[in-house]
């Protein structure tokens, strides 16, 4: 029987690591030798992305067109909003209450009707390239956290579309997917809660990894630095229930919708207060081929009601919170809908026009950018392109739309795709 | 030999001219061309890039040709598009050329040119001499030549065939260094030395790239001890690490050579019996043999073979046939490999006969840029847009390459032609061409597309493969490749010890992976340890580096060592694998489950020489003093404090790591 120092003849407590764990390395995101220049230092914003997966079509949402004849303007009624001469889907009440503290972008405008290449150019403000893949603008705004935080800085509910990731960064920077649906009542992060086990055995594996003499490389810090942060997203409390959505009154969940996208809205929120700076919510369904009113206001919530839920709710939370000016939502897909209904009454993929809603940060409040024509085909003033809205949501975000990133063949690659100018009238 | 008289701005010493400030002289030159004399000034200043007017739409309603692709419409641009305005031929100063870029008016690129500078000087020069395109024959550059003269970079370009006209083009030259810790480089060529270390300096001139290799040693190479090598490899790495003044680490003690050999060879843990015949005999090549008979063997480069193809896998979440189609694909490099096909015969097979891979992508080019990348290690992909300004491929060279790729057509009468790829600006057919690489010997006559294509690649000798196959290989042992990107070999790119890449590969010319990998494991470079040393050291490759496992890796060690099954799902994230490691099932259960622990627990006679067999199967070594203290009470708890320390060894940096 040998002797044994009694701090180390049982396993720690959960207290003991705690304290030891005040003193692991985070990762060091400025540290990377990715940025060229370097994202702003203390930029505290944050944004929520609710990924409409599929195409929403914008005549039936955001830019409705009560005039045209009956093929174009659909079988779904459309009400005024707070803002001059914009409708909305009748489903959408409570957003066109918002419409004065909100903004949105009407006459978004590019060339890919393809899912995947549509998807790729709005979510990195490229447009598709067959040498580049660029990264997701969450995963760029999420570099610029310089904070030691437990919480990822970018998340994605329940999980990231192929080009909501990091393209040509390390994948070090992708998302962190909570895999799960949070409208269920059993929801639970993926691996996220302590086995039995768990917090004895990482005790001893942070002290076997501690007598390890060997030097640490490059990839095995990064392994550390992942290590470090599982172990304190999974063995402090606190951390932890940053994810637990019953730590939220009852009315606030109701108020949020029982369902994904309210829930998914609602741990948005509850992330981006708590240290993530980028959030994706992603919400499938919206490929509306066939009948589009029926499968827009029918179902268990009905889409759009369930996104006038979801979204007002996120947007009266954040005011309730003071957060309006740190926190912006953005509401977008891949591309619009073509305005003349098709023959099974549904719309088909048009990416000449589509709108986008957007709330908060340095966005103007109550602005209505750009519009279409008539029958919703073609923007009518003001076009924006995917590269001129990310200028802008980048601008809103306190970012810097200089910024450049490095390629891993070295080559500088700005931010903003040449020719994206911030829209000035979106911005405050 | 001057070519150009003093009057238009560019000739061989028309800087020190311009730097005196004589422009605009009445002599009119011998031999001018706008493509020449002007352009290259425009693309010094960075007015040609992707970023600025040699953007697809131009900027500002001004489009110069990216890298100056198209010099005619280059001309066009300047001199007579916008009504002819954008140049002044009475009053050359108040020309928007020279206006807009030194502020005199407005400029979204800001400033870049000033009146005292000397392209300022030349531009002026020759709208003043009357903006001619060209005077005298029309000239071809054939080759830029660069060399170094007192700490000056000097560039030569060389036209109509070397040797009959030539010209210094220093101060017409853009340059940059591959490493501005080592050299950097100004504009007028001028070179300032900093660290010690390698760096590649390259000249750029009219789409043709020179480079230069300037090297400053980490240590006198004469101060550094004599090394023997009796291994081919370590000849050429430690003739390289001698110029570099680097001394390679010593050898890795045995039990971590051998721990690395299993994981990188057949991805298991060598058990204690093994340790102790290779402690008998340290001879690697032994080993090497023993192992790459395995069928793992053949499963974990059966794998690397899969990926340097870009066969997709399960996890690409292909729709169903599609998938298990690809899966068939998989298993058949696994089988080649078992029965010890060449590396050629398996390649050659994916390119004529099992051609699911390449006929995945419908567009020829998609196939055309697949091969490049996959078997040859090129990224011609960015030729199909613009002539590529970093390497060699023209646009027309891959839109010919990829007509090697259509897909072929039924013939009126029966029986297949050849397809047709239409020019995508033109509609007419372009004529399929192999890419312009030198090669050794002609194409044989009469093969179809399919056969030409596996000839250029194969057997032309033109190496390209062979070089990719080995940097492939070199990096699944490595962790790192002498090339990186490991599909993106170029001239400006260069690998980090050109010598050995060129060594492994004449090795691999035989197609014999077997031949390539004891080559290279039985070596001191493959061999080097990785304790702790200065990071060029390992840049160099003069020390190794441990590294992470690969998940596949992880996963067969510890289903091989504790007889444990493979977790249901592989998370996508590093910090997601993080988590599952700590609260998913699969390490716990490694831990707790394992029939092979339960008789190990059973055997030991006690908790000391359980700890030691447990350290021996997973970490192939005794555990240390500090190690023993920690475990040997958590094992009192029976069963469960096994679990404990087992479940710790596993999640550990050490076990995770090849080193």
């Amino acid at each position: 029987m040998n002797p044994v120092p009694p701090e180390l003849a049982t396993p720690c407590t959960r207290r003991d690591l705690l304290g030891a764990m005040a003193s692991l390395p985070l990762l060091r995101l400025f540290d990377h030798p990715t940025f060229g220049t370097p994202a702003r230092r203390g930029n505290r914003k944050a944004w929520i992305l609710v990924w409409l997966d599929g195409g929403a079509s914008h005549l039936e949402t955001f830019d409705c067109k009560p005039e045209a004849p009956p093929d174009i303007r659909g079988d779904l009624k459309s009400i005024p909003t707070r803002a001059d001469g914009v409708f909305f889907g009748e489903p959408l009440g409570r957003l066109a209450k918002l419409m004065d503290r909100m903004t949105l972008f009407r006459s978004i405008t590019h060339g890919e009707g393809q899912h995947d290449r549509a998807s790729e150019y709005l979510l990195t403000g490229h447009r598709p390239s067959p040498v580049l893949h660029h990264p997701f603008l969450g995963v760029v705004h999420a570099l610029g956290r310089s904070e030691d935080s437990a919480i990822p800085a970018y998340v994605a509910i329940p999980d990231a579309p192929t080009h909501g990731r990091e393209g040509f960064l390390p994948a070090a920077r992708g998302p962190f997917e909570v895999g799960g649906n949070p409208g269920r009542p059993d929801f639970r992060v993926h691996d996220l809660a302590p086995r039995q086990r768990t917090p004895a055995r990482s005790t001893l594996l942070r002290q076997l990894d501690a007598l390890d003499g060997a030097p640490r490389s490059p990839s095995e810090a990064t392994r550390d630095a992942f290590l470090a942060q599982a172990l304190r997203m999974t063995l402090d409390p606190k951390t932890r229930a940053v994810f637990d959505l019953g730590a939220e009154a009852d009315a606030v969940r109701q108020r949020f919708g029982r369902h994904q996208l309210g829930q998914s809205c609602l741990l948005a929120r509850r992330l981006v207060q708590h240290g993530s700076r980028s959030v994706l919510i992603r919400d499938v369904g919206w490929d509306h081929h066939r009948d589009i009113k029926r499968a827009m206001t029918y179902g268990f919530p009905p889409k759009l009601t369930a996104l006038d839920q979801s979204i007002s709710a996120l947007v009266e939370d954040l005011e309730r919170h003071d957060l309006a000016d740190d926190v912006m939502v953005v509401v977008a897909s891949e591309f619009g809908r073509t305005p003349r209904l098709n023959p099974s009454g549904g719309r088909d993929h048009w990416p000449r026009a589509q709108s986008v809603l957007a709330f908060g940060a340095g966005l103007a409040r109550g602005a209505v950018v750009g519009s279409t024509d008539r029958k919703g085909e073609a923007p009518a003033s003001d076009a924006i392109s995917p590269a001129d809205l990310h200028a802008t949501l980048i601008a809103a975000l306190g970012g810097d739309v200089g910024q450049t990133l490095r390629a891993p063949n070295g080559r500088p690659i700005p931010v903003v795709e040449a020719g994206g100018r911030p829209v000035r009238g979106a911005l405050r | 030999m001057l070519l150009c008289a003093q009057a238009l701005p560019a000739q061989s010493a028309p800087d020190r001219a311009d730097e005196s400030g004589a422009h605009g002289g009445a002599t009119p030159p011998a031999s001018f061309d706008f493509r020449h004399d002007i352009l290259p000034r425009l693309h010094r200043q960075g007015c040609a890039s992707a970023y600025c007017h040699g953007s697809a739409t131009g900027r500002g309603g001004f489009k110069l040709s990216l890298f100056g692709s198209d010099p005619d419409a280059d001309f066009r641009a300047i001199t007579a598009d916008l009504g002819g305005r954008r140049i002044d031929l009475r009053d050359a100063a108040h020309s928007l050329l020279l206006r807009k870029p030194t502020l005199d008016l407005d400029h979204g690129g800001g400033r870049r040119l000033r009146r005292d500078d000397t392209n300022y000087r030349a531009l002026r020069g020759w709208i003043e001499a009357g903006a001619p395109q060209r005077i005298g024959p029309s000239r071809q550059l054939d080759e830029l030549e660069l060399v170094e003269r007192s700490e000056r970079l000097v560039a030569t370009a060389h036209f109509d065939g070397a040797g009959t006209a030539r010209r210094d083009v220093t101060t017409l030259c853009s340059f940059h260094s591959s490493d501005e810790r080592v050299v950097t480089v100004d504009g007028d060529g001028r070179l300032s030395r900093h660290g010690p270390g390698e760096a590649f300096v390259f000249a750029r001139y009219l789409g043709h790239s020179a480079r230069l290799a300037l090297l400053r040693p980490f240590a006198e190479p004469s101060t550094l001890p004599q090394q023997r090598a009796d291994h081919a490899l370590d000849a050429v790495w430690l003739r390289r690490l001698r110029e570099l003044g680097l001394t390679p680490a010593p050898p890795a003690p045995p039990e971590v050579l051998l721990r690395r050999l299993y994981l990188d060879l057949a991805e298991t843990l060598p058990r204690p019996a093994d340790v102790a015949a290779f402690r008998a005999n340290p001879d690697p090549g032994v080993v090497a043999d023993r192992l790459m008979r395995l069928p793992s063997f053949a499963d974990r480069f059966g794998r690397l073979l899969a990926e340097t193809f870009e066969i997709p896998s399960i996890t690409d979440k292909l729709p169903g046939a599609r998938a298990r189609l690809f899966e068939v694909q998989r298993t058949r490099l696994v089988e080649a490999l078992r029965r010890g096909d060449t590396l050629h015969a398996i390649a050659e097979r994916l390119l004529t006969s099992d051609r699911a891979l390449l006929e995945r992508h419908e567009d020829p080019r998609d196939r055309a840029e697949l091969v490049g990348r996959a078997f040859l290690g090129v990224r011609i992909g960015c030729a199909r847009c613009h002539d590529s300004p970093v390497d060699r491929w023209r646009q027309g060279e891959h839109l010919a390459f990829a007509a090697m790729f259509a897909s072929p057509r039924p013939r009126a009468g029966g029986g297949m032609a050849s397809g047709v790829l239409f020019h995508p600006d033109t509609g007419t057919p372009v004529p399929p061409h192999l890419l312009p690489v030198r090669s050794q010997t002609a194409p044989p006559r009469g093969l179809d597309h399919a056969a030409q294509v596996a000839w250029f690649v194969l057997r032309s000798g033109n190496r390209m493969f062979e070089r990719n196959l080995a940097n492939r290989v070199f990096a699944a042992l490595l962790g790192r490749g002498l090339v990186e990107p490991l599909d993106d070999h170029r001239l400006s790119n260069p690998a980090t010890h050109e010598a050995v890449l060129a060594h492994l590969a004449e090795v691999a010319a035989g197609g014999d992976l077997r031949a390539l990998v004891r080559h290279l494991v039985t070596s001191a470079l493959y061999r080097a340890s990785s304790a702790a040393g200065a990071s060029h050291e390992v840049a160099w490759f003069a020390r190794r580096s441990a590294r992470p496992m690969p998940r596949e890796t992880f996963e067969h060690a510890v289903s091989d060592a504790l007889a444990a099954r493979p977790p249901a799902s592989r998370p996508a994230s590093p910090l997601a694998t993080q988590l599952a490691l700590l609260n998913g099932p699969y390490l716990h259960q490694a831990a707790d489950r394992s029939r092979t622990l339960d008789t190990v627990a059973e055997l030991a006679p006690d908790r000391a020489s359980l700890l030691h067999t447990v350290f021996a199967l997973l970490l192939t070594r005794p555990p240390a003093e500090a190690e023993r203290r920690l475990f040997l009470p958590v094992l009192e708890n029976g069963r469960q404090g096994l679990g404990d320390v087992v479940f710790a060894i596993l999640a550990s940096r050490e076990f995770g790591s090849i080193r």
